[in-house]
């Protein structure tokens, strides 16, 4: 019994802080969403070469046309797409590509570096149109690290944004980092973190080849002070585009449920007698004082679910992006075990 | 009746130079397409006689969305049909590179914002009401 | 108290907790159906503004939503247009009093929501008592009703822009200057690069030298030389330098070597390939990096080659 007790007790500690953590991420993931969008509506006719900031979009393993697509989906004028794709493994896709945007393959001058040896061809386009677009096409079995430092060597601009196949930029989100980043105009700083999705991470180009490249290890060697962390959402997962917003009908059933739970737990509570005050005068609970317990602990782990539910609909309704709370309070935790913990570099 | 289509991402804006280009004394209907995908079938469908683009995105990230326009003009069939669809594009962007890549799509007309609105209703007037077809 | 006081108690305020998000969520489903409403009402003051362009007509609205469409129907057409008769847009904003609805809304409003009626106030035409609210708003410690409320002040008072820009008391971002040059694209502001580029003023510099760029002005490159050659600010002297390679100039001269040199191993990279992609040869880039440095601006240049040999033999 005692056990149990204990056990409830630090779930309770538990689910309380993670609700109030969610509770203080969502309010500032939504405020960042506002003000990104406010910069998006704002931003007409200031899309072009903002301080003269550059960014370079480095894709490991683009999974489809598609995603190359969205990547080249930007106005902003100083940004390029380095696409790195083994040719031999994916020959299709790196074809369609190829023809596609009309890529043409480079000479290059003989190699520089081991790192540079690990590329097998380089593509830009012939096109002024997709002149942002660059393929490299790198040698089999090469580990994403040092996939990602082949594309630093082709890199032109002063920021690095690293990501996987698979995911998306969201709209503006070039424009949004790059009004950012121009902000300062001493170009300090190293790396832009984005905590709304905590995958997503900026790094200064020089940066990186200072401290050897990509690893896992990176943020561990930048400067705690030339790091900002931003709750706007640069990137999403392609499945995360389409979340269907909640209807008023299963928001109101949800505040329904709520109630019901609330009065169900009160007449628990009552009958139960579990604050030992009697119903009345010198008359038995209704309930077993322990059923009632047992009875409680249920609709305790129902609410722990209900409130972290409603918290998140009301999120993906106020900023329209799905699960951002949940990775930002894990990124949370992350920050937090990082004084203890290295910090790691995770590609998204 | 001769159709022009808007393509804008941003309704509101599409909704502005339709109510720039329409008049009492317009000869022609108003489209509004919200996406790329909404655009080609509409284009199938109206065969419209001029396009205005507000969004240049739809050229530069690989969709082609000229060259589709073109094909589905043509039926397919490898030959333009005697009245091709004009393609005007309006945008913010005016740096030299930009320009040119986008006459490199294949766009017949390249206007910037902000724009006159008697110009625009002008140049569009006198390109709905021209009798020469575009080959 | 016992577990079980305790287990009630957390499950009361976590369901209080879930019924303020869950309410919450419904005003913000119902906030976004007005928003829908307010964006179709928007949409069709603008069809009603446009259609009375060059000739005499009401527009006219009552309740506040309706005013606030309209004030976003005016803001979207002086933001997209320009040489649109402004006797028309004074009588729409006078009628309806829009200033006062605005300003009303203002005083309440969160920092995105202020920032965004600023915004709108920059497209009607306001009274001189509005100008000195707005003017409180320059000294916000939030960025965007600073700018916001630049661009309002700068809108209402265009005569007066130099020097509202000069007293600024902090520095303009580029994102800030790019929205004064908006401003500048919609023919509001009567500003000549010239005086802003001989200044000593940061903000009057950098707004001189974002024109330059913006505009292609050719015949300011003595300017910009003279501004590599004096300014001790690295920020200036490094947007000046790029302005000149947008612009297309030789930048072979001592004076600009001198800089360069003095500028970061990236910094250099990364206008080693924006020469490449403005057009410079790669002999014009001998003469300002290393070998090492346009090493691999000779395949990129060359790309471009081919694409337009291709072009001239089709």
């Amino acid at each position: 019994m005692y056990a149990i007790e204990l056990i409830m007790t630090v779930l309770l500690a538990a689910a309380a802080t993670i609700i109030l953590l969610e509770v203080i991420y969502t309010s500032r993931i939504i405020a960042a969403e506002r003000r990104q969008q406010l910069l998006a509506d704002r931003s007409i006719g200031c899309h072009s070469s903002l301080g003269w900031v550059g960014c370079s979009v480095i894709c490991h393993r683009a999974t489809d046309v598609a995603q190359i697509e969205n990547l080249l989906r930007t106005e902003y004028d100083r940004y390029e797409v380095i696409a790195i794709i083994d040719a031999e493994v994916y020959g299709e896709l790196f074809s369609e590509i190829v023809s596609r945007y009309r890529l043409l393959e480079l000479d290059r001058p003989k190699h520089q570096s081991e790192t540079d040896a690990k590329i097998r061809r380089l593509y830009r386009s012939g096109q002024r149109r997709y002149r942002h677009l660059v393929l490299l096409d790198i040698q089999q079995n090469v580990e994403m690290y040092d996939a990602m430092n082949c594309a630093l060597e082709v890199t032109s601009y002063n920021y690095v944004i690293p990501i996987k196949g698979g995911y998306y930029l969201r709209q503006h989100a070039i424009e949004s980092i790059a009004i950012l980043l121009s902000d300062d105009s001493e170009q300090n700083i190293e790396l832009l973190e984005s905590l709304g999705n905590p995958s997503c991470q900026i790094f200064r180009y020089d940066t990186v080849i200072a401290r050897g490249g990509f690893s896992p290890n990176l943020p561990d060697k930048i400067t705690p002070r030339n790091t900002i962390y931003t709750y706007e959402t640069y990137i999403c997962k392609s499945r995360e585009r389409q979340s269907p917003k909640p209807s008023i009908i299963k928001v109101s059933v949800q505040l329904g449920l709520i109630v019901a739970i609330g009065l169900a737990a009160t007449l628990i509570a009552r009958e139960g007698d579990i604050f030992g005050i009697g119903i009345s005068s010198g008359s038995e609970p209704a309930i077993n004082t322990e059923a009632a317990k047992y009875i409680l602990i249920i609709c305790a782990i129902a609410t722990i679910a209900i409130t972290l539910r409603a918290i998140a609909t009301y999120q993906i309704v106020a900023s329209g992006t799905a699960k951002c709370a949940v990775r930002s309070m894990l990124c949370y935790f992350r920050r937090l075990t990082a004084f203890f913990l290295r910090r790691k570099f995770i590609v998204s | 009746m001769k159709s022009v289509i808007i393509y804008s991402t941003q309704n509101a804006i599409g909704v502005l130079v339709e109510a720039m280009i329409s008049g009492s004394d317009a000869n022609f209907e108003t489209f509004q397409a919200g996406s790329t995908r909404e655009l080609l079938s509409m284009a199938r469908v109206l065969r419209p006689r001029l396009i205005i683009l507000l969004d240049i995105v739809p050229l530069l990230d690989g969709c082609d969305i000229v060259a589709r326009l073109h094909e589905i003009e043509s039926n397919g069939r490898g030959r333009l049909s005697r009245s091709r669809a004009t393609i005007y594009v309006i945008t913010w962007q005016q740096s030299e590179h930009t320009v040119l890549s986008l006459l490199e799509s294949g766009i017949d007309q390249y206007l910037t914002f902000p724009i006159c609105i008697e110009r625009l209703r002008h140049k569009v007037s006198q390109q709905m009401t021209s009798n020469t077809l575009r080959q | 108290m016992n577990i079980s006081g305790i287990i009630y108690i957390y499950i009361i305020v976590s369901l209080l907790i879930a019924a303020a998000y869950s309410i919450a969520t419904i005003l913000a489903l119902h906030a976004r159906r007005k928003k829908q409403h307010s964006k179709q009402l928007s949409n069709s003051y603008l069809q009603q503004i446009i259609a009375m362009q060059g000739r005499e007509g009401e527009v006219n609205a009552r309740s506040t939503s309706e005013r606030m469409a309209l004030a976003q129907a005016l803001h979207s057409i002086m933001s997209y247009t320009y040489s649109t008769p402004t006797e028309n847009t004074k009588t729409i904003a006078r009628n309806n009093r829009l200033e006062e609805l605005i300003l009303n809304k203002l005083r309440h409003a969160n920092n995105e929501e202020k920032a965004r009626l600023l915004n709108i106030l920059s497209s009607i035409p306001i009274s001189a008592h509005a100008t000195d609210i707005i003017s409180k708003y320059l000294h916000s410690a939030n960025r965007h009703i600073r700018i916001a409320a630049i661009i309002a002040t700068i809108a209402a008072s265009p005569t007066k822009a130099i020097r509202t820009i000069a007293d600024l008391p902090f520095s303009l971002k580029p994102y800030d200057t790019s929205r004064i040059i908006a401003l500048l694209r919609r023919g509001l502001l009567p500003i000549a690069y010239e005086p802003l580029l001989m200044s000593d003023n940061h903000n009057l510099l950098m707004l001189g030298i974002a024109i330059t760029h913006n505009f292609g002005i050719d015949i300011a490159d003595k300017h910009l030389h003279n501004i590599i050659l004096r300014q001790p600010n690295r920020q200036i002297v490094r947007e000046a330098i790029y302005t000149l390679a947008t612009l297309g100039r030789p930048l072979g001269r001592h004076h600009i070597r001198e800089q360069l040199a003095a500028m970061s191993p990236n910094i250099r990279r990364e206008l080693c390939h924006h020469l490449s992609c403005e057009g410079y040869s790669l002999s014009a880039l001998s003469v300002i990096f290393s070998e090492s440095e346009i090493i691999h601006a000779e395949p990129l240049i060359n790309s471009y080659k081919r694409s337009l040999i291709c072009t001239q033999s089709n």
